[in-house]
């Protein structure tokens, strides 16, 4: 048995809070750099850079403070970071655009945990070609141009369709969340 | 809908599927830089896009990922380019994992979410069975697991309800990662998922393969080679390779009865017959190597691989009210309240197909282990083939066929219990099989006439 006060224990609690609060917000970084990118293959690469910062950074974690703030302000930083490695490969949000977003988001944030909860029953409310859409997008990771392609639609009106589905999902995790 | 609003709907839509080119971005730049509500339906789309994407384990968390040198590749295997952080914070996560139980009301259905703790809490751990774990610190029954979560174990068995409305068995060894509440990678192990209509959509992708549920129950397994195998036992289920650059993403469809295996290079191949026991989630698709099964294998002569039916083979199963045939809901049944005759009773015996009984090129090969009984189930309005006169015998005891609704709806229905509702009377043929012998069944006499496939089942012998 470890005597009281190990110093040990105490690293190991704190790594453990930091995995705990790491791992606790992966979803809402996720959401937050999807916003100031723009582009959800980038937002991957991103999010895997911003744990890799925070990571490096565990060491300065005060368990005492807010984990979100800090993680948001590693994840804008790996964004402006992507921003100037890839200018010249990838369409990206000017700088300025992704400060201003970056603010609005922060301003919007709330707790994408009840969001999450509230979506899985919006997505069982939908039914037949909306659900099906939403599985061959979202589930089966198929493209606009492949599923447009399957149902003989132009691409665009794929798009429109999925713009709608989402809005109706945006619009029953308002009345869900406005409820509770 | 005006104009504007299109323009805008298809200005974001492009953003979001990735098809903008440089004028079209920088003309949304200037939109989303002036307008508010278009910055407000912009960040509103995003979101909620952000959480269908993590809602369907598409964003693998830092925990997930195909370990290095199981070929994992596309949107999985992104988490570990960098292993520092993979596998950093998987041990970490083996800590943590350990850290929070929340309790369970399954009666109330109350879901909880971890609030500040590992993700989100999706599933609870029901039941474990002869469990060696392949992790530092095993999980409690009753344990709440999140996503994302890693489950290792190298023997045993584990059920698994999750929030959405999935029952899931593991039976080990067993890898497997739980990517969101309706989704699940599967690196190694055989799992079976029992679907209640809400959780229509459950997915569970496994290194070569996407398998999406359509409801109610079907078995993934992945064997140490990678292979997949799929089979579904009731509902049906679609199938569909991962997204990535080379492969299509094509799709196929398996109803109940239908199995399909592909292996590690992208083959199909066809899964012959599953074996199961009443009651059990276990299944297999290999010859089974139970010690106390009567019936090894079973095979035929017709289907390429290319053939998704398989044979299902029950241990220890044939009792009043058992199931018939795979693409069937008839039963067999004893001709009165006496049940089934008392030496048919806990029979290992083969659900065939129906369909079958048109073939006239048929050949069914059934390997028994032990010295063993063969019966052989015959419609007495089938004439008796030249195969069954020849190495059988008419024991002159007869059972019941009761027929279920079949094409669903019609006037059939099966009753419970023996000697009620019989529809057909079946002669039962025996004769006696060596240890290993593999005994091969003709087709029926009649063709496009004959009225019912012939049953089939074992018992060991002293």
């Amino acid at each position: 048995m470890n005597s009281v006060g190990d110093p040990r224990d105490a690293t190991r609690a704190r790594t453990g809070d930091f995995v705990q609060a790491l791992t606790g917000v992966q979803s809402r970084l996720y959401a937050y750099i999807c916003s100031l990118l723009g582009d959800a293959a980038s937002a991957r690469d991103v999010l895997q850079d911003t744990n890799l910062a925070l990571w490096d950074k565990a060491h300065d974690y005060d368990p005492t403070r807010p984990f979100l703030p800090w993680a948001y302000r590693v994840a804008y930083l790996q964004v402006l970071a992507y921003r100037k490695r890839c200018t010249r490969s990838r369409l990206l949000f000017d700088e300025e655009l992704v400060n201003e977003l970056a603010e609005e988001t922060l301003r919007g944030d709330d707790d994408l945990d009840l969001r999450l909860e509230a979506l899985g029953d919006c997505i069982n409310k939908l039914t037949g070609s909306r659900r099906e859409m939403i599985d061959d997008r979202y589930l089966r990771g198929e493209s606009v141009d492949r599923i447009a392609g399957r149902l003989h639609k132009p691409p665009n009106v794929v798009a429109a369709t999925l713009y709608r589905i989402r809005k109706r999902l945006h619009e029953c995790i308002e009345a869900r969340l406005a409820m509770e | 809908m005006g104009a504007a609003d299109d323009e805008i709907e298809g200005l974001i839509d492009a953003v979001i599927e990735g098809r903008c080119d440089e004028a079209t971005l920088r003309r949304f730049e200037i939109r989303l830089r002036n307008d508010p509500a278009v910055r407000r339906a912009y960040l509103d789309q995003m979101r909620v896009h952000a959480l269908l994407e993590w809602q369907h384990g598409r964003v693998e968390p830092p925990v997930g990922g195909a370990p290095p040198g199981t070929g994992g590749r596309g949107y999985w295997s992104w988490s570990w380019r960098r292993h520092r952080l993979g596998w950093g914070l998987a041990a970490l996560m083996l800590i943590g994992a350990g850290l929070v139980l929340f309790t369970w009301t399954l009666g109330a259905g109350r879901r909880e979410r971890q609030r500040g703790g590992n993700g989100i809490a999706v599933a609870t751990l029901l039941e474990t069975r002869d469990v060696v774990w392949g992790t530092a610190t095993p999980l409690d029954i009753r344990a709440r697991l999140t996503s994302p979560q890693t489950i290792r174990c190298l023997s045993g068995f584990l059920r698994l309800a999750f929030d959405s409305g999935a029952l899931v068995t593991l039976e080990g060894p067993a890898d497997l990662r739980i990517l969101s509440g309706r989704r699940l990678q599967a690196i190694q192990g055989r799992i079976t998922a029992r679907i209640n209509k809400e959780a229509k959509g459950f997915a569970i992708e496994t290194p070569n393969m996407l398998v999406v549920d359509q409801g109610t129950e079907f078995g993934v397994e992945v064997d140490a080679s990678g292979k997949t195998s799929v089979v579904v036992f009731e509902g049906l289920v679609d199938l569909s390779r991962p997204q990535s650059v080379d492969v299509p993403a094509e799709l196929k469809q398996l109803v109940q009865g239908e199995a399909l295996g592909v292996e590690p290079d992208g083959k199909l191949s066809r899964v012959t017959a599953v074996a199961r026991r009443p009651g059990d989630d276990g299944w297999s698709t290999g010859p089974s190597s139970e010690r106390d099964v009567v019936i090894r294998s079973v095979y035929d002569n017709i289907r390429g691989l290319d053939s998704t039916k398989y044979y299902q083979v029950v241990h220890q199963g044939l009792v009043d009210d058992a199931l018939a045939y795979v693409d069937r809901p008839h039963e067999w049944n004893g001709l009165d309240a006496s049940g089934l005759p008392a030496f048919l009773r806990g029979a290992d015996y083969i659900k065939p197909f129906n369909e079958d009984k048109w073939r006239n090129d048929l050949e069914i090969t059934v390997e028994v282990a032990c010295a063993a009984s063969l019966f052989v189930f015959i419609d007495n309005r089938e004439k008796t083939p030249a195969w069954l006169a020849e190495s059988f015998v008419d024991t002159g005891v007869d059972i019941g066929l009761d027929e279920g609704s079949w094409p669903d709806p019609s006037m059939f229905t099966t009753d419970r219990g023996p000697g009620l509702s019989i529809n057909q009377v079946f002669s039962v043929w025996q004769r006696a099989a060596e240890p290993g012998e593999s005994i091969r069944l003709g087709a029926l006499m009649g063709g496009r006439n004959n009225r019912a496939m012939y049953g089939i089942a074992a018992t060991a012998r002293p």
